[in-house]
């Protein structure tokens, strides 16, 4: 696999690792007053904008600035706060979805091999987990991970990552069945579209015939 | 800014998108990633301990993978895999959270609210002021006795990490609050037994199962299931029980199992199953006593040099007194087991060495403080107590007692800085401003001020605005879940620490995430009565999420009510470990052993094992009183077994008579005023310990149709139409849960199994009388006290019917799994 700097540009390669930062931001905890006031600011409107574009996602990223401008930005940390708790917290009247890939693979429990191999790519990428006691296999970490790799140009490891990232398949699904219309709904179908988007970039990047994805879309903007 | 205020881009769109997506979302940097990597963390196997026994954390890079069993186990617990997913388990509780009403208008806001699950995640220095503050508003506002900890559960083994005491530490340093009185297993047995034999004896050695398996005759396991309970211990488990069942059967003990279940013990030991019917246990009794007497099988000349009142009791086992004599006839019409049985068994226990063995579920009913007395009765008219493998014992089924104990010093553990000296159970240590009975929390909720007669004395009930839970499971261990629920709407506050989203913590205003004791350091000693060996229980993984010791916690609350040092002592948690085992160390010495040095005791791979005497492997309960009754007397008022009570007659108890006596249950299989069909057995469950480990991976194993299990006999099912594996409605007027049938004729008819422990799972948490849907058995027991002599709890006093569940099955949704 060729490397990331020989398919995108820098912009574009920075843009992709914020995405993917920004996602496993909006997954780890509810965005507090200070977030919800960015997202709906103009420059939060117009990064959400790039976001949707990269990914192809511009219907995705509507709805989340739908529900971002849903009332007073008060009210909408409240609302994102009591869904990222009834939908990842387990303590609400439905089954919770725990954003860990052990507990989506059918290895049985939390921390199983998954956050093992999560750590191991962490450790390759010479960097560590700064957040106390968070399992590697977080999806939070793991987009963080790939944010990484694509900084360090690191194909490699982002080939892994991605692999790694399969289980989001059953979560955003599950996801997107329990909040439809809803804003995790929507980061969850962005999480798909972010892994099909690079993807579709490593495919590109083995095929040497079309011109690459990825120049292709970064030429439409 | 809102949305309607935003202002047209002034920066060309392209330029602002290049490197600038998580400066527009207002992403200061993410704080995920630090540069640099860990190292890799510890592999290998790490020694510790649980209340399932001594094992080995399997780790791979600071993961925790296996969990097995010490190879000293004699009988490992298949548990194990279950404690290894409390650890992990998607229900495990990982940040601190506030119900979002509590938090944002106030205590006591929209209680009804409890249970329904809106929490905020706040961080832990917001969720530390917040318990300082409330505590401090509490007893400004209400009185310190407004402060309930009496906090009860089974938490986890260790000297150091004894959430219970530290919770009490904490407050009894920064002031004073409302305590609890005894336990839920023995609530009746413990109050009445010091009038009868002079100690609370439950949590005591019985005979050996070496001294049984060499002269015990005929063993009767009278509502005792070692096989079922001796898998845990209050602290590590040894397993002692199972090698003494074993030694049994190597001996060819005759073995009788009394019992409306045939146990695992029972099948174990191929014994003879006579299954009364439940909670009519008093009066069997007496119909076997009366038989003895009739025919002249008892002991007189024990009865006349060894207990008091034989003489009060016998013209009401006579009838003299009532009326009413205790034939096997009259008792047979009550328990259901033929008079010629009970005569059969009179005779078979009078000439033979006979052992009786009874189980704390016993007692666990209306009236329960009869049956020890009852029971301690008829041993003293067999007249073996005291000789070897006869007589009567109190543990055999739990923690294995009857495991010989070894030579060992005592380990020293944290102290509630109460001041008062703690003998024996830690959990019964007393301290407080008040005290109530432990299972009366929700009377005294409801009813504040009144008064409460306890024990032979007066209690005024305090008013409780706020209860601080750790370590155990109120919203499981309690009967009657309904008027819990009501009363539970009294409280301004309810702060849990746990491991896991349990019921409890689910109803609570303030959850604080603790570690499990796989993720920090302690020391316990293994086996409750076998005290075998002092075993490091290292901490196998650092702590997962945001979860934080309970020691640490209170560290920063008590630091918050400025009390820090005097609650740690400027001690370090090694620190503390290390001083409990130096002075175990002195104490061996004062007894001729000489302990290695901590540092090689904390890197041995090995628990510390200490030696079993000849004397103590052959130990007979009451010997010494046998042999000197006068010099090694009982602690009763008269030094002997106590079969009336002057005492218990001063009180004047109308529910609580000063001798044994058969007394009518408020609802019983076959009870004259009894409304519902079956009763229900509220066991222990076969493969948890209390509610622990029901929110693992290890429930799939047992649950049918993800539902708690229902034993039912053939006959009981067949009559109702229902089939093994049915979703049922298991109902009274308490409340109702669903179940899944198990139909088994390993239960007697008229009877149900549904084993206590079950997660509390309300398909309408705001409704009170929801449906329980994943089947808490405690929905339908009731709440009464056992007399006003102990204030027990009833859990065993259950009438219930059973009928398929027809609609839509509600989901079960209590353990957080993915969909």
């Amino acid at each position: 696999m060729s490397s990331f700097s020989q398919r995108l540009t820098a912009a574009e390669m920075a843009d992709l690792a914020q995405t993917a930062e920004a996602l496993a931001s909006l997954f780890l905890a509810p965005p507090d007053l200070e977030t919800v006031q960015a997202l709906r600011s103009m420059p939060g409107q117009v990064a959400l904008g790039r976001i949707g574009e990269i990914l192809g996602a511009g219907s995705e990223v509507d709805a989340l600035r739908q529900i971002l401008a849903d009332g007073p930005a008060e009210e909408v940390v409240t609302a994102l706060g009591r869904r990222h708790t009834a939908l990842f917290e387990g303590i609400f009247r439905q089954r919770s979805l725990p954003p860990y890939a052990s507990a989506w693979d059918g290895t049985g429990r939390l921390c199983g091999p998954a956050a093992g191999r999560a750590q191991a790519i962490l450790r390759d990428l010479d960097v560590h987990l700064d957040v106390t006691g968070e399992p590697a296999d977080h999806l939070a970490v793991q987009l963080a991970a790939l944010a990484e790799a694509l900084r360090q140009d690191r194909s490699d490891i982002a080939a892994r990552v991605l692999d790694e990232l399969r289980w989001t398949d059953r979560f955003a699904a599950a996801l997107t069945g329990a909040d439809r219309t809803g804003f995790y709904g929507a980061l969850a179908r962005l999480v798909l579209a972010l892994r099909t988007r690079l993807a579709a970039d490593a495919a590109a990047a083995t095929d040497p015939g079309p011109e690459p994805l990825t120049r292709a879309v970064t030429a439409q903007i | 800014m809102t949305a309607n205020s935003m202002t047209t881009p002034t920066l060309s769109k392209r330029s602002f998108l290049k490197g600038s997506i998580a400066a527009g979302l207002g992403l200061a940097g993410l704080p995920l990633l630090g540069r640099g990597a860990a190292a890799e963390g510890a592999s290998g196997g790490i020694l510790s301990g649980c209340h399932w026994g001594v094992f080995h954390g399997i780790v791979e890079d600071g993961r925790a993978v296996e969990f097995k069993p010490w190879a000293g186990d004699p009988a490992p617990s298949p548990q194990l895999p279950g404690v290894l997913d409390s650890l992990y388990s998607e229900s495990r509780i990982r940040y601190p959270m506030v119900r979002r009403a509590w938090l944002e208008q106030g205590p006591g806001a929209d209680p009804d609210g409890r249970g329904s699950g809106d929490f905020v995640r706040v961080s832990w220095e917001q969720a530390i002021e917040l318990v300082a503050n409330e505590i401090t508003r509490v007893r400004d506002t209400y009185g310190h006795p407004a402060v309930f900890a009496g906090s009860y559960g089974w938490k986890s083994p260790g000297n150091l990490h004894n959430c219970q005491t530290l919770l009490r530490r904490m407050l009894n340093l920064t002031g004073s609050y409302t305590n609890s009185t005894g336990d839920y297993s023995t609530g009746a047995a413990q109050v009445i037994l010091p009038y009868v034999s002079g100690s609370i004896e439950v949590y005591e050695q019985c005979t050996t199962w070496d001294n049984l398996a060499a002269n015990c005759e005929l063993m009767v396991f009278w509502g005792a299931n070692p096989l079922n309970n001796s898998e845990i211990c209050w602290s590590v488990a040894d397993h002692g029980s199972f090698r003494g069942v074993d030694l049994l059967k190597e001996a060819g003990t005759e073995s009788i199992c009394i019992d409306p279940i045939r146990t695992e013990t029972a099948q174990a030991l191929d014994s003879e199953w006579i299954a009364p019917a439940p909670q009519t246990d008093v009066a069997m009794m007496l119909g076997i006593m009366h038989a003895l007497y009739d025919e002249g099988l008892h002991d007189q000349a024990f009865l006349d040099r060894y207990t008091v009142g034989f003489d009060k009791f016998l013209p009401y086992l006579l009838g003299d007194s009532d009326g009413t004599p205790k034939t096997p006839e009259w008792a047979a019409e009550i328990c259901g087991v033929p008079a010629d049985k009970l005569r059969d068994l009179a005779r078979r226990f009078s000439s033979k060495r006979t052992m009786l063995a009874l189980g704390y579920s016993t007692q666990r009913q209306h009236h329960g403080e009869q049956i020890h007395w009852a029971l301690i009765t008829l041993a003293s008219m067999l007249g073996q107590i005291g000789l070897p493998g006869g007589g009567y014992g109190l543990s055999y089924h739990y923690a294995s007692g009857g495991a010989p104990t070894h030579t060992s010093p005592i380990l020293k553990a944290i102290d509630d800085a109460s001041g008062v000296v703690v003998e024996g159970a830690a959990w019964l240590a007393k301290s407080g401003a008040v005290s109530i009975p432990v299972s009366r929390l929700v009377e005294t909720l409801l009813n504040p001020g009144k008064t409460m007669q306890f024990n032979g004395h007066e209690i005024e009930l305090p008013e409780i605005k706020l209860a601080y839970w750790v370590g155990g499971n109120p919203f499981s261990h309690h009967q009657d879940r309904n008027e819990m629920l009501r009363a539970w709407r009294q409280l301004d506050t309810f702060i849990v620490h746990d491991i896991q989203w349990t019921a409890s913590a689910r109803h609570a205003d303030i959850v604080l995430p603790a570690t499990t004791s796989y993720e920090r350091n302690d020391i316990a000693q293994v086996g409750d009565y076998a005290l075998s060996h002092i075993l490091p229980m290292k901490k196998i993984v650092d702590p997962v999420f945001e979860a934080r010791s309970d020691y640490d916690i209170f560290a920063d609350i008590a630091a918050s009510l400025g009390k820090g040092h005097e609650f740690t002592q400027g001690l370090s948690e090694m620190d503390w470990i290390r001083g409990f085992y130096e002075g175990a160390r002195i104490e061996a010495r004062g007894k001729g052993m000489e302990m290695p040095v901590f540092e090689s005791f904390w890197d041995s791979d090995e628990p510390l094992a200490f030696p079993l005497s000849d004397v103590q492997k052959d130990w007979v309960r009451h010997a010494d009183f046998r042999a000197d009754p006068l010099l090694n007397a009982l602690g009763t008022a008269s030094g002997k077994f106590e079969l009336y009570s002057n005492a218990i007659e001063k009180y004047g108890y109308d529910d609580c008579p000063p001798h044994a006596t058969w007394m009518e249950p408020i609802e019983r299989l076959g009870g004259a005023t009894t409304t519902y069909p079956l009763a229900i057995a509220a066991n222990h469950p076969d493969m948890r310990l209390h509610s622990q480990l029901c929110g693992t991976k290890i429930r799939e194993g047992y649950e049918v149709k993800g539902r708690e299990p229902c034993w039912m006999n053939p006959a009981d099912a067949a009559a109702r139409g229902l089939s093994e594996g049915d979703v049922v409605r298991v109902f009274n007027d308490r409340g109702q849960i669903l179940a899944g049938l198990v139909i088994t004729d390993v239960i007697r008819p008229g009877v149900i199994r549904v084993s206590e422990g079950g997660w509390f799972d309300p398909v309408d948490p705001r409704q009170i009388g929801s449906l329980c849907a994943y089947g808490d058995v405690n929905n339908l027991t009731t709440g009464i006290a056992t007399s006003r002599l102990a204030q027990g709890n009833c859990g065993q006093t259950a009438m219930a019917d059973v009928e398929r569940f027809e609609g839509p099955l509600p989901p079960v949704t209590v353990f957080s799994q993915p969909a």
